[in-house]
């Protein structure tokens, strides 16, 4: 019975905590979003009705909470039913569907559609990008990152610069995209960033043409060629596609350990344990989760078990029926010394989950900015028509009783990136990241000191 | 019993051989739970058929059509007490499991090695037993005969038992076949709780005791389907297994 018990639990570890949008598109593009896809109609409306019929009912039935927040479901199938039987395209009927999941006003429903699914399961990514990121600083699409040696950085292209027009898409027309958005600010901007970046990148071999302002806001346009990603694909883990990934550990000035890693996906598991373990001499660790957008839940106790020597909870799982705890298992050799972790609004679910957790335990210093605040366990479920249909059956509480979901992490230290900062090539939470392992460093010197007399 | 439930993940089924008399009830035009118990382990293939067996080795299926996930389970049993399963989950890695007896163990790529202690500790005990069906007595202390329901298409016996150190289950028998073909359970541990409903399928002999080949494992969130595709009794299993491996 207890075995029963351990695996349904041990599964439920395996849950999805990736924030909004959890498969990649096609081509596994970095911060892509399931969109642009055709108006052919190829969905029978048999197949349509029952995937309407499964994705209402699965709502109604397996959502954690039975009121739904409120929300008439019955009368949310009454008003949508019609839209969807009317639905003129796959496109619109999709857009129908998650209209509907959008109802909820939660993280974790969504609909992906056939084309957006990942069939490829080869190692190699398939996608391109020009080695940039952006995200939106003060309300405008501003290149945080640039990859040194990239075809973006090749361009010209530098952070603090301000994106107005990607092809033929200005830059106003992506934020008025979500401008009637009934989601929470930091959701609205994580789906922002994401639609710029699905639209910077794309397949190898192509090109993107960029305008932007300069350092001294001169409009210019350069055709940036799109390079094949650099990083790996992960294995397929059920209906989880293969997520392009990125991992960087490194040795910063001081001899502070940093780890960066751009999605919580199995494959990584070893790679971050074993870089954490490496950090054993230096002073402090700085975990670089800025636009992570999750991944599989379990991961955030699991990499926690290497930075602590005591039994904890990162919190818990509350679903419909029973609850499942986020507990730390201490491994052998952690890392015991100074923790920051660095979060902005894209660090969402499995970040937040983390973060939250470890800063309520005390074990870590959060720097930077509140995060997305989508922290529903989800699963994907495949749909009679292809789609994939991702939806939470639990919500997540830190160890406190905080709830996450639409509220997010608030860092112990809030930094916000600046546009005059980016241009003048510093990185002004990474820089308070640094301090506040310095600080910590030298209080705890100060004690052992102490503590020899 | 206990083996058949064992090898589907399921242990606690197995418990179900000897019902243990106290409380027990009868309402009218009901058989007693030892009537219903004496022809589960009847049908299942008699009290000598289990006692002639001291080990199996099994390998089956997993399949939680929620997640799209499937894999593979291996599980190897032991007189008088020892377990061990080892689950393969593509695009997660191997989750293993073991009870040598006296300590019980788990590792997995998320959370590393992990020594079971508590409640825990407890039910893996209260599951490892391999002559589990004939000692439900001592395990089992209190069984209630609660009334007859229907389990899809099928009457069925409803009865609870509470274990010595766990919550209360809900067994169902098929009141035609006389075999188990449901069952609740609530466990609390460290990890968490969860409801499970157990439904038992596609029961096959394999060395004259009847195992049921299908599970399927119920939750408020997700179903896992476990299929058994070989169990081999009175194998070699060499008793390392079942220890719990050094830390790395």
């Amino acid at each position: 019975m207890k075995k029963t018990l351990s695996l349904v639990l041990f599964l439920l570890s395996l849950c999805l905590v990736i924030g909004a949008q959890a498969p990649r598109p096609a081509q596994g593009v970095p911060g892509g979003v399931p969109g642009g896809v055709s108006g052919t109609v190829t969905v029978l409306s048999g197949a349509r009705q029952e995937t309407f019929d499964i994705v209402w009912r699965t709502v109604k039935e397996k959502h954690f909470d039975p009121t739904l927040g409120g929300v008439d479901w019955d009368k949310v199938r009454d008003q949508y039913v019609p839209l969807a039987l009317s639905a003129k395209s796959d496109a619109e009927f999709y857009s129908v569907l998650r209209q509907m999941l959008g109802e909820l006003h939660q993280s974790h429903f969504n609909i992906i559609p056939p084309e957006a699914v990942v069939d490829d399961d080869s190692p190699e990514p398939k996608g391109g990008s020009i080695g940039i990121d952006v995200r939106l600083v003060d309300g405008q699409p501003i290149i945080t990152r640039v990859e040194p040696g990239s075809s973006g950085a090749n361009s010209g292209l530098r952070s603090g610069f301000i994106i107005k027009r990607i092809d033929d898409t200005n830059a106003e027309q992506i934020l008025a995209l979500f401008a009637k958005s009934k989601e929470s600010e930091a959701m609205r901007t994580l789906r922002v960033t994401r639609a710029f970046m699905a639209r910077i990148n794309g397949a190898p071999e192509t090109k993107v043409r960029i305008a932007y302002l300069d350092e001294r806001d001169q409009l210019r346009e350069v055709t940036v060629g799109r390079e094949q990603l650099k990083g790996e694909m992960s294995q397929r883990l059920g209906n989880f596609p293969p997520q392009y990934t990125e991992f960087e550990a490194k040795r910063l000035a001081g001899n502070i350990g940093y780890i960066r890693f751009n999605i919580f996906v199995m494959m990584l598991m070893d790679r971050i344990r074993t870089a954490v373990r490496g950090m054993a001499d230096a002073p402090g660790l700085i975990i670089d989760l800025r636009g992570n957008p999750g991944g599989i839940g379990g991961m955030s106790y699991g990499i926690a078990g290497v930075l602590t020597n005591e039994p904890a909870s990162l919190g818990s799982l509350r679903m419909r029926s029973g609850h499942q705890n986020y507990l730390i298992n201490p491994q052998p050799n952690p890392y015991l010394g100074p923790v920051v972790i660095i979060t902005d609004g894209g660090s969402a679910s499995t970040s937040e989950i983390f973060a939250g957790g470890m800063q309520e335990l005390g074990r870590a210093v959060v720097v930077g900015e509140r995060t997305a605040g989508a922290a529903l366990p989800s699963i994907i479920q495949k749909l009679p028509t292809g789609a994939l249909f991702q939806y939470a059956i639990a919500d997540f509480r830190t160890p406190k009783g905080t709830l996450l979901e639409g509220r997010g992490v608030g860092p112990d230290r809030e930094v916000k990136l600046t546009r005059r900062a980016l241009l003048e090539g510093r990185d002004p939470q990474l820089d308070a990241a640094i301090e506040q392992i310095n600080k910590q460093s030298k209080q705890r010197k100060a004690v052992a000191a102490r503590s020899t007399f | 019993m206990k083996r058949t439930l064992t090898i589907l993940l399921l242990c606690s089924f197995m418990a179900v051989a000897a019902f243990a008399q106290a409380g027990a009830q009868k309402p009218a035009d009901m058989p007693t739970t030892d009537q219903i118990l004496d022809k589960y382990v009847q049908m299942l293939g008699g009290k000598a058929a289990f006692e002639k067996i001291t080990s199996t080795a099994s390998k089956g299926t997993f399949e939680i059509p929620a997640f799209g996930a499937t894999g593979s389970a291996e599980i190897w049993e032991k007189a008088p007490n020892k377990t061990a399963l080892k689950l393969d989950i593509p695009g997660f890695g191997l989750v293993l499991e073991g009870f040598n007896g006296t300590v019980a163990w788990s590792q997995d790529p998320q959370s590393g090695l992990r020594e079971k202690t508590g409640a825990e500790l407890a039910t893996t005990k209260l599951d490892a037993d391999f002559y589990k069906p004939i000692r439900l007595k001592q395990l089992y202390p209190k069984i209630t005969l609660k009334g007859k329901e229907k389990v899809g298409d099928k009457d069925a016996y409803v009865l609870t038992a509470t274990p010595a150190e766990a919550a209360a289950e809900t067994w169902y028998f098929d009141a035609t076949t006389g075999l188990l073909i449901r069952l609740d359970l609530e466990r609390e541990s460290p990890q968490g709780k969860m409801a499970v409903q157990v439904f038992m399928e596609d029961y096959k002999e394999v060395d004259g005791i009847k195992i049921p080949h299908t599970v399927r494992q119920v939750t408020s969130a997700f179903t896992i389907t476990i299929k058994l595709e070989e169990v081999k009794h009175n194998v070699a299993i060499d008793d390392t297994k079942f220890n719990k491996p050094a830390a790395q």
